[in-house]
């Protein structure tokens, strides 16, 4: 970590956290990157990325080889955003990426429902590659009550369905959630789905509500919201998600999701597979850097076989 | 090595006690008519952190400076050596600065706060070579600029160091040792400068006035290169992208190749460098490089911004093209646009004006000028010759023309008797114009104009000799081919006499009522039409 050592000239100083860097989140890049490899392999510096990727850009800087164009949001501290997004360029000048980087500033929820940023800056999609590595929770809402995050990852879908772009979808959040009883009622809903698709989820779904850690109720939740705001559009990949310790102790939860655009006739509701994949997917909890694959000791959804995705996605997860 | 241990605070005691807070407003707004100029200040600054490294380094190629546009901000980087402690602290003084003249490119210690003229913050963030740490400063100019309004409206005043202090804010954070840079960032840039967010206008004023590199594609850009490092002893170039796109020094097309001359103190002619053998001997101080390229076309090359030629300091541009051409040309100042190049001051005591639109009144500018009218002189002679050598060609052009005419007319019969005389002198006028000119053209138009003057002798022997009659080659008389009688052959010659006194002068159109007239005879009385022919 680095930090603000002091200050002088007048204004007093604060402590000023530059760097992240911890081996779990180096693990969850790596494995990022492994799915940037496999789904763009034959587009290697052809791809195009936005994202929150903190000042010191570590992700941006790991994966510069695959990308020609960096779209990096950055709101900075209330009252001194600039020095943020300064460090944010300088990270950029040092490593010879400013050239290919635009800087959009603000907060990324605002600028994905403005389609620009603080200053007028348009969001130039489509995208290959979305990284929204929020500090918080996904769960947010506004002291009104609207679910402003989630209605900005549904204007980034549809203007990325409007250029016609898959693309993939990498996202971090950590467990403090302002629930508010979001996701036990999230988890209610697809119990309800599930019954009219035919299916009986309901010791499932208990296990999840029951369950001691959050993650196993987060990792049912952010799939199952991606794939609602994404459904008129999109058919979603998803892969399993990496729990893990991040810096100061918080508990952080990566997604990724694979989005491939449709015809609106195909996409639709989730269906009975996709449900059911989202419940029985496993997760990963990540330790010192190291990987390991949980179920969270609940039981699985049986619907028949398991998918030939879901297969093939455990395969390379595990590979 | 600035002594790092040494407090801030003691530079500001030592450099602020009579200045006071209004000054900031004069500098920040009057000092940058032209916005481009704050941008160019913090390049000069970039060249010289980067020149500096070089020379520590022993890398002589080292070194970048990228400039990024990123609304609201413009961003200025550079891998130069960077600014220890000391001198960020240093950075918020006015008119503080360690570099002395001819050292570096600025040294006034104003010009690295022009930003604050054009932006709401002035951020700077620089890590100097071998110290683990990087510095920020803030330099919140709207806040202090608002300031000194509501003090200016309370009549009141501030201690310069005391407005500085309270406006600005300097913090160390860890960085990685080997890292040496330094990053502008201008801060919101404001609504009256956005021309500085035009990226191709940038460009332009950057390939134009910044110490960067010939464009490649500009054919003698080797060998003007290789002048200026031999001969031009603070002539160096650093790398500059723009975005993205590397910027080089703009250049024309249509010239010939490039020429040079050396400007000294002392009163002897302009001395040109010839390939490896040096600068000569037994003179006092170069004053000025000067390099050009003349136009391979007649008159003034056209691009206007572009054309004539440039002062050059450190290899920053000083002043546009006309000052060169106002300060050196006494006679003929438009043959200055007749060139393209370049004039690098050599003479450390000549300094560029802080507007950079001039160099400042000494005696070194007063030598300066009074010695650089060597180079008006030469390009002037050259340019005359030039002329004269063009002039030349286009005379014996314009003879091989009437010759060749005449000719023509003679071999098909084409020729009235009535104008013989006028061909004959047309001929004799078109040979004179060319053996005036001859001594000033080249070889080659030489060679064709004396071919022309020989051709112009034979088609007068021709012509005087020539009075074919009914023939249809050479010279022929109407009044034979129609086989006038006496009395009409006579009313016809007081016709023609009468015409020929009219219209003497007008040789070509006395030619034409003669041939008119010939051809009116031959419709009514029929005859010889061999040398209607031509008409």
């Amino acid at each position: 970590m680095l930090r603000l050592k002091n200050a002088w000239g007048g204004i007093k100083g604060g402590e000023v956290v530059r760097d992240t860097f911890t081996p779990n989140k180096q693990k969850v890049r790596e494995m990022d990157m492994r799915l940037i490899e496999r789904h763009f392999k034959d587009r290697k510096g052809d791809l195009r990325y936005l994202g929150l990727p903190a000042s010191t850009m570590t992700d941006v800087l790991q994966w510069q080889d695959y990308f020609q164009h960096f779209s990096v949001v950055e709101r900075g501290r209330a009252g001194e955003e600039y020095r943020y997004q300064h460090d944010l360029m300088l990270t950029a000048m040092q490593h010879g990426l400013a050239d290919r980087l635009e800087l959009l500033r603000g907060d990324m929820d605002e600028i994905l429902l403005n389609g620009e940023d603080s200053f007028g800056n348009p969001i130039p999609y489509p995208f290959d590659v979305v990284s929204l590595d929020y500090s918080g929770g996904i769960i947010y809402k506004n002291d009104s009550g609207r679910a402003r995050r989630a209605e900005s990852i549904g204007s980034l879908f549809q203007e990325q369905a409007e250029k016609g772009q898959h693309f993939l979808l990498l996202v971090s959040c950590n467990l403090d959630n302002e629930d508010r009883g979001e996701i036990q009622a999230v988890l209610h809903d697809i119990e309800r789905e599930l019954e009219k698709l035919g299916v009986v989820a309901d010791e499932t779904i208990q296990a999840h509500l029951n369950h001691k850690l959050g993650e196993a109720r987060l990792k049912v939740y952010v799939p199952y919201l991606v794939g609602r705001l994404s459904a008129r559009w999109y058919q979603c990949e998803h892969f399993k998600p990496i729990y893990y310790e991040g810096n100061r102790g918080t508990r952080m939860m990566h997604f990724s999701v694979r989005l491939k655009r449709t015809a609106e006739y195909i996409a639709g509701r989730p269906s009975r597979q996709t449900l059911a994949h989202i419940l029985n997917l496993p997760a990963f909890y990540c330790v010192d850097g190291e990987l390991c694959q949980t179920d969270f000791g609940i039981p699985r959804i049986m619907i028949g076989v398991i998918s030939e995705l879901e297969e093939d996605e455990q395969n390379f997860a595990l590979s | 090595m600035t002594d790092l241990t040494r407090e801030p605070e003691e530079i500001v005691l030592q450099t602020e006690e009579y200045a006071y807070g209004f000054i900031i407003e004069v500098l920040t707004r009057g000092l940058y008519p032209n916005k481009f100029h704050v941008i160019r200040e913090y390049v000069q600054n970039s060249y010289d952190a980067i020149r500096t490294w070089r020379r520590r380094s022993g890398q002589p190629d080292y070194g970048r400076v990228h400039i990024n546009i990123s609304p609201p901000s413009i961003f200025i980087y550079d891998d130069g050596i960077g600014m220890d402690r000391a001198k960020i602290s240093q950075y918020r003084y006015v008119g503080y600065s360690e570099k002395r003249t001819g050292e570096g490119v600025g040294f006034r210690g104003i010009g690295k706060l022009s930003g604050i003229s054009v932006a709401e913050k002035l951020i700077v963030t620089s890590s100097p070579a071998g110290v683990a740490e990087r510095y920020k400063l803030v330099f919140d100019a709207n806040e202090m600029l608002a300031h000194i309004l509501t003090l200016k409206m309370d009549g009141k005043n501030i201690p310069l160091n005391e407005l500085i202090r309270s406006h600005t804010n300097i913090t160390t954070e860890d960085e990685e040792r080997g890292r040496h840079y330094t990053l502008v960032e201008l801060y919101k840039v404001q609504d009256d400068s956005k021309s500085l967010m035009d990226e191709d206008k940038l460009a332009e004023y950057l390939g134009m006035n910044v110490p960067v590199a010939f464009n490649p594609e500009f054919p003698y850009c080797t060998v003007i290169d290789a002048w200026l490092r031999e001969y031009v002893s603070d002539y160096d170039t650093v790398s500059l992208c723009l975005n993205g796109q590397h910027i080089f020094k703009p250049y024309l097309s249509d010239l010939k190749s490039p020429q040079n001359i050396f400007v000294w103190s002392d009163d002897g002619q302009p001395q040109q460098i010839d390939e490896g053998k040096g600068e000569g001997e037994s003179h006092s101080e170069p004053l000025s490089f000067c390099w050009y390229c003349e136009h391979t076309k007649k008159g003034q090359l056209g691009d206007r911004l572009r054309r004539g030629l440039f002062y050059r300091v450190k290899n920053f541009a000083v002043g546009t093209n006309q000052l060169p051409r106002i300060t050196l040309w006494r006679s003929s100042p438009e043959r200055s646009f007749y060139f393209f190049g370049e004039i690098h001051v050599c003479d450390p005591d000549v300094v560029p004006s802080s507007e950079r639109d001039n160099f400042e009144q000494n005696e070194a500018r007063d030598r300066l000028y009074e010695q650089g009218v060597q180079i008006s002189r030469t390009l002037n002679r050259i340019a005359g010759k030039s002329s004269a050598r063009r002039r030349a060609q286009e005379y014996v052009l314009r003879a091989e023309e009437v010759i060749g005419g005449v000719q023509g007319e003679l071999e098909n019969g084409q020729i009235p008797r009535e104008v013989k005389f006028d061909k004959m002198f047309a001929v004799r006028s078109a040979m004179e114009d060319v053996e005036k000119r001859l001594r000033d053209a080249s070889e080659e138009v030489k060679q064709r104009g004396e071919e022309v003057i020989e051709r112009g002798h034979q088609l007068i022997r021709q012509l005087d000799g020539a009075e074919a009659g009914e023939a249809t080659v050479g010279v022929y008389d109407i009044k034979q081919t129609l086989k006038l009688g006496p009395e009409a052959a006579h009313v016809y010659e007081i016709i023609v006499t009468c015409l020929k006194d009219e219209f003497g002068d007008e040789s070509e159109r006395y030619e034409r009522l003669v041939k008119r007239i010939h051809v009116a005879l031959e419709e009514r009385m029929g005859g010889n039409k061999g040398w209607r022919s031509g008409t």
